[in-house]
């Protein structure tokens, strides 16, 4: 029964794949469009109903084996379905949110000639990221990991024509992969040290008397595929290009699902991380280093998307702190109410870009509140949550993972405070930059400035009811609730670690968070709203530390210079020197001496029979003196 | 009985063709491709994999000497005997709607070199297998250097030399083994020839050489890149298809049986190598222009990995590598056939002067996706499943060659990704206005292809039980 709901869940964007892939220039476009969100709707409801049918073993998962995969002497990998809590939290965002972007898709899509094959693109994306937190062991996680990764290339680059977009692409799949070799080794030294790759198995066998050193090296592999997928230091640069998608691609595959996979798997391997301090500690430092770096950058960004892209960035670093400080069920609840405020902005920044015909440099909007007041509202919704303002989603999560950093060390809490406030006021910068003041576009812009239709605006108040309320699905002890999701994933992710924290400063982090949070929105609203600054486009002008930012540290150059371009110089110097002058050298010189011989020894064949005869005469006297002497 | 069908069926039906003209001689090749893969699928049906040499033929040839007609399949045999005739009726399909100038010779010529190739995978003697490499390197040169581009004289007279060269080393390296009073015959199971160690050296050596500039392993490397550009199409598929592979079969079959001990104490060597060749092409071919000089550098990229894999004397590495002979063999097919396409159609051949395609022919474009998707290793199609093997294997010999041969991977979504968005996305160039209608038949083998690799890839145990058995047989008895 679970077995055939779980293939339902997967398949049934699979088969909206195919469907609008296949029918993609034969049926209207509202069918597809229709289709395609069904089918994911579809899915969403399936793993409802499995809500109410958890599995109740000891252990709260079901594992479904379909058929075997990969069969060898050595090993058998099947390919295999899991359902616990997490992998059911994961599938309810995943469908829940995938299937309100693809109706907003619909009308953001609609003028789109690659209408159909964007909503294909968009199920078989579904379909991968579903495999992925449904593998029941980490070879068809890895089916999802690879094949969202392929999805996000097609979407990135959807807009194919440009070749800046297919540079991003690629960019993105490139250094996705580079992670993927961590992951791969990871794998290989799972699987030949435990014989097996499905999590249950493996992850039974790990404790405290399992060689420390494996461990670490497992964690860090797998933390290293982590890194790639949910861009962090140092492959984070491909996902503030992976913008150049179309915005509904950001918001799904940037932000609310797929850069979250790395996250994901480290909570479902945490007994890896558990037994390995140096792994946590690796993943907390690379975590905060992340979120802060990011956070520095968006402040000086103009592009509307790329600031919200840098934010996710930050948010993924603090998601990693809450792993490396164990808090594993806080990192879920934060990919969660984060994945509902996140999409909200992407979203909303979409219906803004969409009124502004395809304009993202803030720059050149202001004064859109009164023009877009239902975008406005709810952006203003998602604003307050992403800062951490009480009663909204991302209050709850990140006052948890704020928590969790003072547990492991006042410094730890003293950087993610300065990131989340840094947060605060970037995404403030960017409302009062695009709603507050007047227009700064030109006229015939403003005059086509629109509010966006009510497809794309009834999947934003879902969004923004959500950003409201979905933080009290886990309202900590201290004020009142029963962290009611953490226990409900504990079973997989583990309890949260223990600590000695006072209620009282427990209750003056909280209040220093909140406080923080509105002392930067009025600094935001006090320097861009009150003072009307606007920022200048004009690098000269900046002083050397905004410089830096805005040219986001420079990170893109010196990838550039350190790794693409030594690359290029070698793939030059072995094909026009090592391949031309060394290796063909030697082989033809090799030919050349074997014609040279040849040649030489012709001149022997004269064709005078008495140069023979006595040849062989002298010939086989040599032969008799060695017969007798040497040989002998 | 049958496998020697299998060999005379496409000579003597395959020569008709000098007899035929042009669309004729098209629809008779067809017509011997499907009946020889119709036998070959009767030979599947009627094959057992837990047993070794089966359908077997073997009678004296000159006993004096100890040679013997000794032809056999086993599942090694077996893979390699669906590759050869699935890539010939591939290129009969490909063919069809051709008619170049002696269209029946080239005809007749591919059926001749499936006659041979099918002769090296099944034959059991030394003496015969070496008779039937050598055959086998007759039609391909003729194929390659009368059809092609305008240095295609030039780039195979030296792969011509480059392989008989090659070759001799073989013949000789054989002798010596023969001459030490070791003539052996698979038929009669392992060869444990007790060759001593100069003699197990020289006899090690000569054979490799040979096999080594067939795969190719770097540095042996340097015939291949120009004689893929210039051959025709068709020499080129069958060179890249099924040729190569030659090779790489010989390896498990004919020389780490062998010369076991004197392969374990060079694997390292030879591993290195390999992989060095693999890192080397992968490199050179992310900034060529030539279409196919990119498909020929990643062709010796992928395939380095596999000669590598089997000196590792992993069991589930040489089960991938098997795996793998036979995807890449399928899947380098149909990449040569859609650069066949491009260049025929946009009259050139530099990337950077196509661009656009996709939006004038979506459903060649998404074919070709899914064939550079497979040679990337994306799961779900074949080659992830060879390449996952080939890997784990390298990893369980020494972590570091997994970690080094694992950047390709990398390497191979630069180049390959480049060479698809520089001739499918971008703007419509001048030159890719005039891409036309792919024609049915063409439409036929690249669908074929990507549905082999996609159907491999979810289920690759269709094809690996076949050689799996035999596969763990020949490695256990190598480290026994």
């Amino acid at each position: 029964m679970a077995g055939t709901t779980a293939l339902g869940i997967v398949s049934l964007p699979l088969a909206g794949f195919l469907f609008s892939g296949l029918l993609r220039n034969k049926l209207p476009k509202n069918i597809i469009g229709a289709v395609s969100s069904l089918s994911i709707l579809g899915s969403f409801i399936l793993a409802g109903t499995l809500l109410f049918n958890m599995p109740q073993n000891e252990s709260k998962s079901f594992i479904i084996n379909y058929f075997d995969w990969i069969v060898t002497d050595n090993f058998r990998i099947s390919f295999s379905l899991q359902i616990d809590p997490l992998s059911e939290l994961m599938v309810l965002i995943i469908t829940g949110i995938g299937f309100l972007i693809h109706v907003y898709s619909i009308g953001y899509m609609h003028e789109d000639e690659g209408f159909g094959k964007f909503f294909s693109y968009l199920n078989l994306f579904v379909f991968f990221m579903l495999l992925l937190v449904m593998g029941g062991n980490l070879l068809v996680t890895f089916i999802g990991w690879e094949g969202v990764g392929l999805c996000s290339f097609l979407l990135i680059g959807f807009w194919y024509k440009n070749p800046a977009y297919n540079a991003a692409a690629r960019k993105a799949f490139v250094m996705n992969r580079i992670g993927d070799l961590g992951l791969l080794t990871g794998m290989f030294l799972i699987l030949y040290t435990f014989g097996t790759l499905n999590y249950n198995d493996f992850l039974g066998k790990i404790d405290a008397d399992t060689n420390a050193i494996l461990v670490t090296a497992i964690a860090i592999c797998l933390f290293i595929g982590a890194v790639g997928k949910s861009a962090q230091l140092p492959l984070y640069t491909w996902l503030p290009d992976a913008m150049a998608g179309p915005t509904p691609v950001s918001a799904l595959i940037h932000a609310a699902t797929m850069v979250t996979a790395g996250v994901y798997l480290c909570s479902r391997c945490h007994v890896l991380f558990d037994n390995s301090v140096f792994a946590q500690n690796l993943v907390t430092y690379i975590g905060i280093a992340t979120s802060l770096l990011a956070g520095i950058i968006g402040l000086k960004q103009s592009d509307i998307k790329k600031v919200l892209a840098y934010s996710t960035v930050s948010q993924l670093g603090l998601m990693f702190v809450a792993v490396g400080t164990g808090a594993y069920g806080v990192a879920m609840f934060h990919i969660t109410t984060h994945a509902f405020f996140k999409a909200l902005l992407f979203l909303t920044s979409g219906s803004v870009i969409h009124g502004m015909q395809g304009e993202q440099n803030m720059l050149k909007m202001g004064g859109l509140r009164k023009l877009m007041p239902v975008t406005w509202l709810f952006m203003l919704i998602g604003s307050l949550a992403i800062a951490g303002i009480p009663p909204f989603a991302g209050f709850f999560s990140k006052d948890q993972i704020l928590a969790a950093a003072f547990a492991k060390s006042p410094v730890l809490f003293g950087l993610a405070f300065v990131a989340s406030m840094i947060t605060t006021f970037y995404m403030f910068r960017l409302m009062f930059l695009t709603f507050a003041n007047n227009f700064r576009g030109d006229e015939h812009t403003k005059e086509h400035v629109h509010e966006s239709p009510m497809v794309m605006l009834l999947p934003l108040g879902v969004l923004a009811v959500l950003s409201i309320i979905g933080g009290f699905l886990s309202v900590p002890e201290i004020l009142g609730g029963q962290n009611k999701f953490i226990a409900f994933i504990s079973p997989v992710v583990g309890v949260l670690p223990h600590h000695e924290i006072s209620h009282s400063i427990e209750m003056m982090m909280m209040a220093a968070a909140v406080g923080g949070a509105l002392l930067f929105i009025g600094l935001a609203f006090y320097v861009y709203r009150v003072t009307k600054m606007v920022p200048t486009d004009n690098v000269n002008e900046l002083n050397p530390i905004s410089k830096l930012a805005y040219n986001k540290f420079y990170i893109d150059e010196l990838y550039d210079a350190i790794i693409v371009k030594p690359i290029k110089v070698a793939s030059y110097a072995f094909y026009e020197f090592v391949e031309k002058y060394v290796i063909d050298f030697v082989v033809n010189t090799v030919g050349k001496l074997a014609l040279f011989v040849g040649a030489a020894i012709r001149l022997l064949q004269t064709g005078n029979v008495s140069f023979y005869l006595f040849a062989m005469v002298i010939s086989i006297m040599v032969f008799l003196v060695l017969q007798g002497f040497v040989f002998n | 009985m049958i496998t020697l069908l299998l060999i005379l069926l496409p000579a003597v039906l395959g020569s008709v063709n000098f007899l035929l003209k042009g669309k004729m001689s098209n629809i008779w090749t067809l017509l011997v491709a499907i009946l020889e893969l119709s036998v070959t699928g009767f030979v599947l049906l009627n094959f057992n994999p837990a047993e070794g040499y089966q359908f077997v033929w073997d009678y004296w040839w000159i006993p004096t000497l100890g040679w013997a007609w000794s032809f056999g399949i086993d599942g090694l045999g077996m893979v390699m005997l669906l590759l050869t005739n699935i890539v010939v009726f591939l290129i009969a399909l490909f063919n069809f709607d051709k008619n170049d100038e002696r269209q029946h010779a080239k005809n007749a010529l591919v059926l001749i070199m499936q006659a041979a190739l099918n002769g090296v995978f099944t034959a059991a003697d030394p003496i015969l297998f070496y008779i039937f490499w050598e055959l086998a390197l007759i039609p391909v040169y003729f194929l390659s250097a009368m059809w092609g581009g305008q240095n295609r004289i030039k780039a195979t007279l030296k792969f011509f030399i480059y392989t008989v060269a090659g070759s001799l080393f073989m013949l000789l390296a054989l002798l010596i083994a023969i001459n030490k009073g070791y003539y052996f015959n698979l038929l009669d199971g392992f060869p444990e020839l007790m060759l001593g160690r100069t003699g197990e050296f020289w006899v090690f050596w000569g054979i490799f050489i040979a096999f080594a500039i067939k795969i190719p392993i770097f540095p042996l490397h340097s015939w291949q890149p120009d004689t893929y550009t210039e051959s025709s199409t068709t020499g080129t598929m069958l060179l890249s298809g099924v040729m190569l592979k030659m090779g790489l079969f010989g390896l498990i079959r004919w020389l780490l049986p062998v010369a076991p001990h004197a392969a374990l104490f060079y694997s390292k060597t030879i591993i290195i190598a390999a992989i060095v060749g693999v890192l080397y092409a992968s490199i050179i071919a992310i900034k060529q222009n030539h279409i196919k000089k990119i498909l020929a550098f990643s062709s010796m990229a992928h395939v380095g990995m596999i000669a590598a894999v089997f000196f590792t004397g992993s069991i589930s590495g040489w089960q991938g590598g098997v795996f793998q002979m036979f995807t890449h063999g399928i899947n380098v097919v149909a990449l040569f056939l859609v650069a066949d396409i491009l260049m025929r159609q946009t009259g050139v051949a530099d990337i950077r002067r196509m661009g656009g395609i996709a939006s004038l022919q979506p459903t060649l474009a998404i074919l070709f996706f899914i064939l550079i998707l497979s040679s990337v290793g994306l799961p779900l199609t074949d080659s992830f499943v060879g390449e996952f093997l080939m890997l784990g294997g390298l990893y369980s010999w020494k972590m570091w060659a997994m970690i080094l041969a694992g950047t390709s991977v990398i390497f191979s979504a630069v180049y390959l990704f480049r060479l698809y968005q520089k001739t499918m996305f971008g703007t419509t160039s001048e030159y890719a206005v005039q891409v036309k209608q792919v024609s049915w038949n063409e439409y036929m083998v690249l669908g074929i292809c990507c549905g082999l690799s996609l159907f491999l890839g979810i289920f690759p145990n269709a094809l690996m039980q076949i050689s799996n058995p035999v596969i763990a047989d020949i490695v256990n008895q190598i480290q026994g």
